[in-house]
């Protein structure tokens, strides 16, 4: 369970979020949707601590996130795995050792800095990439690959640190609507198959809606909406999206456009 | 002609604008000039560099031009040793009579130059890190090892080893730290700003799965800068090949011990034998150097 | 399909994922190579400090922290010869003031019998290149010493060892800007029926000339840089007081004289840099 208490972010003269108290059970595939600047991201990445928060608290079983510090801090990350908008994958090293990277935490000094990877975490690594259908490329430099490939090398990655929680911010907007549906069918696997909590920021309602148990909504630093997707009626999604009464109104119009609905759990792994 | 009082006015205007921006011009230039000549005026002064002395003493360069000039005779020329095993005087073994001894110092430079490169890229790699702005993990390192960088360079290698030769002794050693200092600071203003220019998106995704500050380091920085660093590393190999023939002059070791040795003491045709080595060496280590820089890093590092 | 952890790996599993992707595993061709890479890189550098005798520097560590000390307390300083020191870097200033000055007139010619454009006979433009190739592979200090032998101890020796040692590399430089100048505003001037020396003034020079300026600027400033240790080997400027404070064992004076070069040496960047800003800013409009 991953719980907020009051929750907030102040930048200077801006607050990004306003206390935000919510509870996340485990095992839940969570959207958090807006528009751009609602604060998603900010939210996100004050989950794993890649942003502070201003105030408030979280705790995850019970123990305090917002305080850990040192190698509890850097632990704390390694079990909550995050996926960026831009992979942020290292362009020059080969596809296997980005994943590897992933376990990075249980290395010592030395056996990282040298690079050295026993054959458990070869084989981890290649099973993690095997499942997002990317094993072929295991050897290849990460920059010669798409889009598509990095992301899901990037989930990948995620999967090596066996994580608890996969944070996902924006994973499908810079991405192609075919490989935005491979990627969100490989989050909802792990997701299913794994057990393993994803809480996803998504600025589409249509995607969010196919793929998540539940979606947050945000606007302007608030959490407006809170519940399954067929509690969310288009008034709370104009809301949410900030449109004009008078203003035509249809999720198609948040969307990249996944074309064919997606299956709302998949069985199959991707391939 | 009547004149139209308005154009007579916009005409004097225009006139006296154009005088003010003359004159302005003109002062500014006249200040330049000025300082010019002032400046000229007082270096001839300050450092005696009067036609009185130049006369007398360009003629003198090529006088001691012709006595480091070897009598080369050209039906002996290519003459080994006679039958007493002495060499004849004209011959090209005759002036280059000590080449196993300036071979064996060309090669002391060359692994002189080699060492301390290699130790000054060592620290240079360390520092700049913490000397990177975006990669510091505070801002007292990033300060402090800035600091440090800017002092290593600071101070010509040759006034470092000057001052290494009385801690250490003459010979190579005090060359070699010298220059290494040196590279140290050189090098690691080079690698910071290559850090600095680092994309910083891998560096969060190490951040990411929970890796540390060496992780970070190791994973989302080095792996793009590594190219660079090699290049500039071997740029410097070859600068440093240059030094590492001059600090010999303060009694750092290599070549340059020997050139001061036949300049004070002998002034004759060594001289240039030992000069047209040192250039020589220069230039091959020139071009091997260029060889591995395009064959193991590609050209497109260097635009 | 739950997928098992790390921990519950079998050596089964393994095996199976090296069979699949045995390269993913290492190559231990590629392994040796790096790890005898770094062994030899590692092994070069202990043999050769052993050679070089390392061991010195900590042998004489009394004598070491005695000097180091000697640097930092400065003792009888109302005695200092402050005048030779002050007058010891003013003509620092000016060896490098002359130097670069005559390299840049000498480069001024030498650039038009350099460059492809101005000087159409190859062999000639070869033999200038060559030379200029000749005066930069010799270092300033080389010449130094060469000049001290021939003209004598002090400054006269240091300009011309600047003089020289610019000229290669300005005139190169020089050649390199005539080299990539807009053709078209040459061949405006010569379509007057303007004579060859009329062309290369009101041709080449205008566009040439911030350029020429500029990079005469820089050489200025790496020129008071280097001729700070000229003196070394006897060439005037400061660095012949800083030796003799050093044969004297005034360390102390070294450390002052150390610092107010440093000193001026930041002052003539700061300078050099404005001046440039305003030459390139004017001409270049």
């Amino acid at each position: 369970m991953l719980e907020f208490q009051n929750l907030s972010k102040r930048f200077d003269d801006r607050t990004a979020v306003h206390p935000i108290s919510l509870k996340i059970p485990n095992g839940q595939m969570v959207g958090v949707i807006g528009r751009s600047g609602a604060g998603k991201s900010t939210l996100l990445r004050m989950i794993n601590r890649l942003g502070e928060a201003t105030d408030g608290r979280m705790l995850f079983s019970s123990r305090d996130i917002t305080a850990l510090r040192g190698r509890d801090l850097l632990r704390w990350r390694s079990e909550c795995a995050m996926v960026f908008q831009q992979f942020n994958l290292v362009g020059r090293l080969d596809v296997l050792t980005n994943v590897m990277t992933g376990r990075l935490h249980h290395h010592g000094f030395f056996s990282a800095m040298f690079g050295i990877f026993p054959a458990e975490e070869r084989a981890f690594a290649i099973r993690a990439l095997d499942r997002l259908g990317m094993a072929h490329t295991a050897l290849q430099q990460a920059d010669t690959l798409s889009g598509g490939q990095m992301q899901r090398v990037a989930i990948a990655r995620a999967l090596a640190q066996e994580p608890k929680i996969v944070l996902a911010d924006e994973p499908i907007a810079s991405l192609d609507p075919m490989n935005a549906k491979v990627v969100m069918d490989a989050l909802r696997t792990i997701n299913t198959e794994d057990g393993i909590t994803v809480i996803c920021n998504l600025h589409t309602l249509d995607t969010a809606r196919n793929y998540c148990d539940r979606i947050i909504g945000m606007a302007e630093g608030r959490v407006v909406f809170d519940g399954p997707p067929v509690a969310l009626t288009e008034a709370k999604a104009r809301e949410i999206y900030g449109a004009e009464a008078g203003e035509a109104f249809s999720e198609g119009m948040t969307s990249t456009a996944i074309a064919a609905t997606a299956p709302a759990r998949p069985t199959a792994l991707v391939n | 002609m009547a004149m139209d009082p308005v154009a007579g006015d916009a005409l004097a205007l225009f006139e006296t604008h154009r005088a003010d921006l003359l004159r302005a011009r003109r002062t500014q230039t006249m200040m330049f000039a000025g300082g010019f000549l002032l400046a000229l005026g007082l270096s001839i002064w300050v450092s005696q560099f009067y036609p009185g002395k130049l006369g007398p003493g360009v003629p003198r360069i090529f006088e001691y031009l012709a006595t480091i000039t070897p009598d080369l005779r050209l039906d002996v020329l290519f003459a080994g040793r006679d039958a007493a095993g002495d060499a004849v005087p004209g011959s090209l073994t005759y002036w280059y009579v000590d080449l196993p001894k300036y071979l064996g110092l060309l090669a002391e430079t060359v692994a002189m130059a080699a060492t301390a490169t290699m130790l000054g890229a060592v620290v240079a790699f360390a520092l700049s890190f913490p000397a990177a702005r975006n990669l510091a993990p505070n801002r007292w390192l990033f300060v402090a090892s800035r600091r440090l960088l800017e002092l290593f360079r600071g101070i010509p290698e040759i006034l470092i080893a000057l001052i290494l030769v009385f801690m250490v002794g003459i010979g190579p050693l005090a060359g070699v730290l010298a220059i290494a200092l040196h590279t140290a600071g050189a090098l690691g203003k080079l690698f910071a700003e290559v850090n600095e220019n680092a994309s910083l998106r891998p560096v969060e995704g190490i951040r990411g799965v929970g890796g540390d500050w060496f992780d970070e380091m190791r994973y989302g920085v080095v792996p793009q800068v590594i190219p660079n660093f090699i290049s500039y590393t071997l740029l410097r190999f070859e600068i440093n090949v240059r030094a590492s023939s001059i600090v010999g002059f303060v009694g750092a070791g290599g070549i340059g011990q020997e050139l001061y040795h036949v300049i004070s003491f002998y002034s004759d045709d060594r001289v240039l034998a030992v000069l047209i080595l040192i250039v020589a060496m220069v230039t091959v280590i020139d071009l091997i150097s260029e060889r591995f820089r395009i064959r193991f890093i590609g050209r497109e590092a260097f635009v | 399909m739950s997928a098992p952890g790390l921990a519950a790996l079998t050596p089964a599993d393994l095996a199976a994922a090296r069979a699949a992707h045995p390269g993913a595993f290492g190559d231990p061709r590629r392994r040796a190579m790096v790890w005898g890479g770094w062994g030899l890189a590692l092994a070069y550098l202990t043999l050769s400090l052993w050679w070089f005798d390392i061991g010195k520097l900590f042998a004489a560590s009394d004598r070491v922290w005695s000097l180091l000390a000697a640097f930092f307390v400065w003792e009888d300083m109302a005695n200092w010869q402050y005048r030779q020191i002050y007058v010891g870097i003013a003509q620092t200033l000016a060896m490098a003031f002359l130097g670069t000055l005559l390299a840049s007139v000498a480069a001024l010619f030498i650039g038009f019998l350099g460059a492809r454009n101005t000087m159409p006979v190859s062999v000639m433009r070869h033999a200038v290149r060559r030379i200029l190739d000749v005066l930069r592979g010799v270092d300033q200090l080389i010449w130094a010493l060469v000049f001290v032998r021939a003209v004598g101890l002090g400054p006269l020796a240091g300009v011309l060892a600047i003089f020289i040692s610019d000229t290669g590399t300005l005139g190169k430089l020089y050649a390199e800007a005539i080299e990539n100048i807009d053709r078209r505003q040459v061949e405006g001037v010569r379509s007057t029926g303007a004579s060859p020396i009329k062309v290369v003034r009101y041709g080449y020079l205008p566009q040439v000339l911030p350029v020429f300026i500029s990079q005469s600027l820089y050489f200025f400033e790496s020129a008071a840089r280097s001729a700070t240790i000229l003196g070394i080997v006897g060439a005037g400027g400061i660095g012949m007081i800083l030796i003799e404070r050093f044969r004297a064992n005034l360390y102390d004076q070294v450390a002052f004289v150390v610092l107010n070069v440093l000193v001026c040496i930041y002052l003539i960047d700061w300078m050099s840099r404005k001046i440039r800003e305003r030459v390139i800013g004017e001409v270049g409009r």
